[in-house]
């Protein structure tokens, strides 16, 4: 190639076929107008699977990456990007990891990986500055994500490495398994059984090779001024100090953010149990440091150590809102050290926490009912609060033991399994397990939540700071209207979710973290500022409008994705029946419950503000055009899916 | 008594592992950002939790500018300047 050399981007995609255990390396010039990361991963993903390939065939493909700033010092910049067809959903699936794998694969001279094909026996992939080898993985499998990272960096003698690998859930396809990074980050929605099906053990990255600068000196000054932003920002002073287990999660603050309680039946959690799981109870017993992604200054990651008991000796880091949620709220359970010890169990087993929360919570609520038995439960006394079995049933699950074996199919496929009108509490979004928060109370959250591209999930379009709170006047600046700060209003937030889609379709694509943007607080990191970055890292001159579009494409190629494989229409953009039947019980936000007509007024104006139909939810030839998207408008009209 | 050389000294509980350290020490040699060229050296030892930091001989604190790269980075304050004797014996500056 006659051409200057990169900025930002490495330059090179790496293509990894299992069949004949071959790796191929290209530049990545055709895929650069998505950016990196999750942009370039989708494109990929969309236009090299086939509908009629599910995603644990040997034929279906993962794209995974890191974004043009990822390892440039620009605060947060370490996310990595995992795209491929969605185990549980059949769309797509999208999940982007922090930790500092990233960093190692940029450093290693690559910014994408493709894997096709299944390899006869498990290998792992090994990146070093520029090579790549298969490597017999057979003496891995079987072995939990923390051994197999230790294992892979004694073997290449190199305590740097960086590994990305799967556990027990993944080699066993439990439907929604992660991927693990850095022992404690979790890429998720079915990676990880995309991986054991590919008998692809693990990828380890290590690079010594510098990326590039375009303006060196403007690149730091910029870096600077926006590290002193972070610094100052309420929201992530909050983040920082207390992690999102404290600042959203269960007991904080004040024990008024509403949970998923009971397997979501309620979202509010008495103080009297959820002081049992506050932050600060695990700080002042077990804390022992902070961790972060690579260049992150917020660092909301806890290191803990409980040195004895009956769980320890275990140093483990965690956790997040979510974590204490799914083991915690929603299975009514109290106790601080099992819970502790779940985090670690399912990062080490390789387990999705939102998709085995789910599972065990309508598992609970089956037994409460009487629809399951100790003859079905392995003896087990699925009892709301009952630590012990919720601890018993995690390794069952990602090793399809016994009853785990039907819950590792996920709430949906489990629920349709046992039937006994249980699949009237199986808490799903597009067949994707649910483990939420606020939404009752939130309504923008809770349209983000269903709307998501990936199933269910408050990381797309559900805006955190609607709960966070922000200024009218900048709200309305921004997305449009000042209704956007009012958690209770239905009005404003079709717009509000559209425009977060596309701004974190973004995000993703460069390698930023959410936490350090708009998403907490309208001061922090936006396009303007991620624009600069481009331009002063990798010498991309753009601008927001720009961005912004490229955010729409990447949403739209998602949504097209999502029609075709998996033929989702306007019905799937709802929420479970729970949400609009029970009210919650208590607490600042009591007798909150989502309106049917409220939320129908969100879904058309989301739909307008994308410019898709508002009667089947599909795309619209002139969304598609104005995009310029015509692969996607060509393949939609084809299947006869185009509105 | 011999010499005093200025130094960067490291609080290990503080650091948070983010790297930013290493990638802004590479940036100040080479204007590029990296790890591999970096005089500061960061892990993290997985059984204990806590992070080792390492500065390496050849800082020069970045004697040209007034708050060296790495300590300017570091959101945690887990680098500081110092100073230390040949024997080995640090103490900090202020």
């Amino acid at each position: 190639m006659n051409r200057a050399p990169d900025h930002g981007w490495a330059g090179r995609l790496l293509r990894v076929d299992l069949d004949s255990l071959c790796c191929r390396v290209e530049p990545i010039d055709p895929w650069r107008e998505f950016l990196g990361g999750r942009g370039m991963s989708d494109a990929i993903v969309f236009e090299e699977s086939d509908p009629r390939v599910g995603p644990l065939d040997p034929g279906s493909v993962v794209a995974l990456g890191a974004g043009p700033l990822v390892g440039t010092l620009a605060p947060s910049a370490s996310r990595t990007n995992i795209s491929a067809k969605n185990v549980a959903t059949g769309g797509i699936a999208t999940s982007s990891v922090g930790g500092h794998f990233g960093l190692e694969l940029k450093l290693a001279g690559f910014d994408q990986i493709v894997v096709r094909g299944k390899a006869r026996h498990p290998v792992y992939l090994a990146i070093r500055d520029g090579a790549a080898e298969l490597r017999d993985a057979r003496a891995l499998w079987g072995r939990d994500t923390w051994d197999t990272e230790a294992e892979i960096r004694r073997t290449h003698d190199d305590e740097r490495m960086r590994v990305a690998s799967i556990g027990p859930a993944g080699e066993n396809r439990c439907a929604q398994a992660c991927v693990i990074v850095d022992r404690g980050r979790a890429a998720g929605w079915g990676a990880g059984a995309i991986f054991g099906a590919k008998n692809l053990k693990a990828i380890a990255a290590r690079g010594t090779q510098p990326i590039r600068l375009a303006d060196p000196r403007g690149f730091w000054n910029y870096t600077q001024a926006l590290l002193k932003k972070i610094e100052n920002s309420r929201a992530s002073g909050i983040l920082r100090r207390n992690g999102t287990h404290g600042a959203y999660g269960v007991g904080g603050p004040d024990g008024r953010v509403p949970q998923g309680v009971r397997n979501q039946q309620d979202e509010y959690w008495p103080a009297d149990k959820g002081q049992n799981l506050k932050e600060i109870v695990y700080r002042e017993r077990w804390e022992i440091g902070r961790t972060a992604c690579t260049a992150c200054p917020t660092s909301c990651t806890h290191m803990y150590h409980l040195p004895g008991g009956r769980h320890g000796p275990l140093t483990v880091e965690g956790m997040h809102t979510n974590t204490v949620r799914a083991l915690g709220s929603n299975l009514d359970i109290t106790d601080a050290e099992a819970v502790l010890k779940g985090q670690a169990l399912i990062n080490q087993l390789g387990l999705n926490v939102d998709a085995v929360g789910s599972a065990l919570a309508w598992a609970f609520e089956a037994w409460e009912r009487g629809l399951l038995g100790k003859a079905e439960s392995d003896g087990l006394e699925l009892v709301w609060g009952n630590a012990d079995a919720m601890l018993a049933l995690l390794p069952r699950i990602a090793r399809r033991q016994g009853f785990g074996d039907l819950l590792a199919d996920g709430v949906a496929e489990a629920a349709r399994k046992l039937g006994r009108g249980s699949e009237a509490f199986a808490m799903h979004a597009k067949g994707q397990g649910l483990n939420e928060q606020t939404v009752r109370s939130h309504k923008g959250w809770a349209l983000g939540i269903f709307t998501s591209t990936r199933g269910g999930g408050h990381l797309n379009g559900a805006a955190l700071v609607e709960r966070l709170g922000m200024d009218p006047e900048k709200a309305k600046a921004v997305f449009g209207t000042a209704a956007a700060a009012r958690p209770e209003a239905y009005e404003g937030k079709g717009a509000v979710a559209a425009w977060f889609e596309s701004f974190k379709a973004v995000v993703d694509s460069v390698g930023l973290c959410y936490y350090t943007t708009y998403w907490i607080d309208l001061e922090l990191i936006g396009l303007e500022q991620i624009a600069v970055l481009l331009e002063k890292a990798a010498g991309f001159k753009t601008d927001p409008a720009a961005l912004a579009r490229t955010g729409r494409r990447i949403q739209n190629l998602e949504k097209a994705f999502n029609t075709l494989h998996a033929g989702f229409t306007r019905a799937h953009d709802m929420p479970p029946a729970r949400f609009f039947e029970t009210s919650i019980s208590g607490g600042p936000y009591a007798g909150a419950k989502l309106d049917a007509q409220g939320y129908a007024r969100m879904l058309d104006d989301y739909y307008a503000a994308h410019d898709w139909d508002c009667a089947t939810g599909w795309q619209t030839a002139r969304c598609l055009d104005e995009l310029d998207l015509g692969a996607a408008k060509s393949k939609l009209a084809a299947a006869g899916r185009l509105a | 008594m011999g010499a005093w050389a200025e130094t960067i000294l490291a609080d290990t509980r503080a650091c948070t592992a983010c790297l930013a350290c290493e990638l802004a020490c590479a940036f100040r040699w080479s204007k590029k950002a990296g790890a591999a060229q970096s005089y500061v050296r960061v892990r993290r030892d997985e059984a204990s939790g806590l992070a080792d930091i390492r500065v390496l001989d050849g800082c020069d604190v970045c004697r040209s500018v007034e708050t060296p790269l790495c300590i300017a980075v570091c959101a945690p304050r887990a680098l500081r300047l110092g100073r230390r004797r040949r024997t080995g014996t640090e103490e900090a500056v202020s």
